[in-house]
């Protein structure tokens, strides 16, 4: 009897035990598949030319040719591309490169010198699905609506915020009251390559810059004079 | 007219000097150095409230900014919500304080 026991309970111990094994087995998650999307050609062409339109270039630059090469049985056309001189065709790689980052294509350039001609082969499944050449061409020029942007009340940021604007690469002109730290800031917008304006306002005082109406022509005369001297023009080149 | 390859000089139209006889007097000392004083109000100034100043920037750059361009007053504070779309828009080549005028 006490024998049957104790085989009864290691069956139901080994029972449990299978059970238990079997339960964590199911529970287990199963590893998903990484699913590559396939992207068809339309779709890498759509991407390509919405963004070469970021570009503002003239559409009489963009030329599509019809090919019929058995070098290239995938390729039906290619894409020629004429660029200014102040585009150089790294710009467009990268911001293609960032528009087909989670594709699944290959972008492989072949830039002939730095800044120079270039042809791209974007590749889909090892298949090259579109082929585009940027050549540079001296006597064209982008049309222009163009703007400048003035920053003002920098004198309300931290330094901290201040260095992380000027390392902007967005062209900036910093507007500036004349005071004693707006003469030692012009040093650091010229090592950011930044550039900057003078604004008078009721701000501007008890300092050889300040000017109120009641002050005599000779000290407003000496004002600007101030202005003048520790602020010069700035020639770009 | 031409604006900077140089500075600007501007001047806050609420300022008590600005609205004084001894402005002209002002303006006139700039003029015999070369430098132009002129009001801020004459350039475009956006809004320190994020949207608006989104929603004009977008505005100017998209369509409200002509053949001559536009000089366009950002205030500091609120220059990083708005630098992906001037950004877009270096892309393009629109942005540069070199050619434009005003």
């Amino acid at each position: 009897m006490r024998k049957n026991l104790i085989y009864i309970m290691i069956t139901l111990a080994v029972l449990l035990l299978v059970g238990n094994m079997i339960l964590k087995r199911s529970n287990e998650e199963i590893p998903e598949e990484k699913i590559i999307e396939e992207i068809s050609t339309t779709e890498i062409e759509n991407i390509f030319l919405s963004t070469i339109d970021q570009f503002n270039l003239d559409s009489s630059w963009i030329n599509k040719v019809h090919i019929n090469s058995s070098q290239y049985d995938s390729l039906q056309f290619v894409y020629k591309l004429d660029l200014p001189t102040d585009l150089p065709p790294i710009l467009v790689l990268r911001s293609l490169k960032e528009q087909f980052m989670n594709k699944a294509v290959d972008l492989i350039s072949d830039e002939k010198s730095i800044n120079g001609n270039t042809t791209l082969n974007i590749f889909s499944n090892d298949e090259l699905k579109l082929q585009t050449s940027f050549n540079i061409k001296e006597n064209i020029y982008r049309k222009h609506a163009e703007f400048a942007v003035v920053l003002s009340d920098v004198e309300e940021l931290t330094e901290n915020e201040l260095s992380k604007i000027l390392r902007s690469i967005i062209d900036l002109n910093i507007l500036l009251k004349p005071s004693v730290e707006s003469d030692t800031l012009i040093g650091t917008l010229s090592n950011f390559e930044k550039t900057y304006s003078i604004l008078i306002s009721d701000q501007v005082e008890n300092s050889i810059y300040s000017m109120k109406p009641d002050d005599t022509k000779t000290k407003l005369t000496e004002a600007v004079r101030y202005i003048n001297w520790n602020y010069p023009m700035r020639i770009f080149i | 007219m031409e604006l900077p390859d140089a500075n600007l000089h501007l001047i806050e139209n609420s300022s008590a000097l600005f609205n004084s006889a001894s402005f002209n007097f002002v303006r006139d000392e700039f003029s015999k150095r070369d430098m132009n004083l002129r009001p801020l109000s004459e350039l475009n100034q956006l809004p320190k409230d994020i949207s608006e100043a989104e929603s004009l920037l977008s505005f100017y750059i998209e369509s409200g900014l002509g053949k001559e361009g536009k000089v366009l007053v950002i205030p500091a504070s609120i220059f990083n919500e708005l630098e992906s779309i001037l950004l877009e828009a270096k892309k393009r080549d629109q942005n540069s304080i070199r050619r434009i005028s005003c």
